[in-house]
């Protein structure tokens, strides 16, 4: 048998020994390997040890009026209403404990939707204001923006032609009096 | 349409399988969901020292112990209508016991009080069997060594605690254990050697 403390695996080997989980074959060739190996001998010594000192803890039996109390809370429980057995549940510090990783990850989360809400990009009053004609009134604006662009650039088109015809007659003859 | 007889039987067919694979303490659980109290009892009295036994050793505190064993059978019986045979019953019935002590040191860890506790409880001194045998010198030897015993068991963190207690004393599996602590066998392992070497450091004088 190879020595168990070598291959990492005396823990296992001890409790199995100790415990009396080793088929005969095991047990055999384990003591066998004790025999030679000191560290195998003295752990195996020291978790029988244990084992045997954990036995000297002996306990007193269960009360008499355990039953007695047991029947009393069932019967109480029976007497609430659905809601008050859901809140015994609910109240219990077991129930929330197993929640309190969860709960400063909510708060956190909490903390962040109110801070956007307080200091979020604002909303322009008009647009507060008219919130609820929604949609409609949107696309309405939107189309009225586009076709007030369109009006203007032809405007300026317009101007842009006027002033082109304006400037040729003025340089027109300005350029005469070179010519001549 | 399904014939109601029909689904009926087949389901009474299922049952009796599941029912014969199963061990006795599901298939009572499983009366007791049909509404016999009879079998609570029965439940009850097969498990009521093993589990409050171990929430003792866990808690070390009778009154507590007690208190939560209560609590135990209260959440089983609570639960008889959803109950489901998908793991052994001692294992679901140490697992609640577990979270139930484990929930119990954590709140004492940072409460250091439990005011709902009866008056045959408190934070005194554990009560033991006691050993009328041998002179009071043997006697004295005796309650040192129990205190050691106690002290090196509390100093483990509560996992190996309980994990080292369902396997010495109730003489639990590792899967039963694993499922007990919902974790993994591998990890109940660890635990378990890991405890017994600070035990081994601690007690191995002891005898």
């Amino acid at each position: 048998m190879r020595c168990p403390i070598g291959v990492g695996n005396e823990a296992e080997v001890l409790v199995a020994y100790t415990t009396g989980a080793m088929t005969p074959a095991e047990q055999e060739a384990f003591e066998l390997h004790m025999a030679e190996c000191a560290g195998c001998r003295e752990l195996a010594g020291a978790q029988k040890s244990v084992w045997g000192a954990l036995d000297l803890w002996k306990l007193p039996p269960v009360s008499d009026q355990f039953d007695q109390k047991l029947r009393a809370r069932i019967a109480e429980e029976a007497r609430l209403p659905w809601w008050k057995r859901q809140w015994s549940t609910l109240s219990h510090p077991g129930f929330w404990f197993s929640w309190k990783p969860a709960i400063p990850v909510g708060v956190a989360c909490a903390v962040l939707v109110g801070a956007f809400l307080l200091h979020g990009p604002a909303m322009h009053p008009a647009m507060r204001n008219a919130a609820p004609a929604a949609a409609p009134a949107a696309v309405q604006g939107q189309q009225d923006a586009q076709k007030v662009d369109v009006d203007e650039v032809e405007r300026a088109l317009d101007d842009m032609d006027m002033l082109k015809q304006l400037d040729a007659p003025a340089s027109a003859p300005a350029r005469a009096p070179e010519g001549s | 349409m399904e014939d109601p007889q029909l689904s009926g039987s087949a389901r009474v067919s299922e049952d009796m399988t599941a029912l014969a694979s199963l061990e006795r303490d599901a298939e009572l659980m499983i009366r007791v969901r049909e509404g016999d109290e009879t079998s609570f009892a029965l439940l009850l009295n097969r498990h009521r020292g093993p589990v409050v036994h171990f929430l003792y050793r866990m808690v070390q505190n009778q009154g507590v112990a007690e208190e939560l064993g209560q609590e135990v059978f209260l959440r089983v019986y609570k639960a008889r209508a959803t109950y489901e045979p998908t793991a052994k019953f001692t294992t679901w019935l140490f697992r609640i016991a577990t979270h139930l002590a484990l929930n119990w040191l954590r709140d004492r860890k940072t409460e250091r009080s439990h005011d709902s506790i009866d008056e045959t409880s408190g934070d005194g001194p554990a009560r033991e069997l006691p050993d009328r045998s041998g002179t009071i010198e043997q006697k004295l030897v005796r309650d040192a060594r129990l205190g050691e015993i106690r002290a090196a068991i509390e100093a483990l963190p509560g996992k190996q605690r309980a994990a080292v207690l369902m396997h010495k004393y109730e003489e639990m599996e590792y899967v039963q254990i694993a499922g007990a602590l919902g974790c993994s066998e591998s990890a109940v392992k660890s635990l378990l050697f890991r405890a017994y070497e600070t035990l081994r450091a601690r007690l191995a004088h002891l005898v």
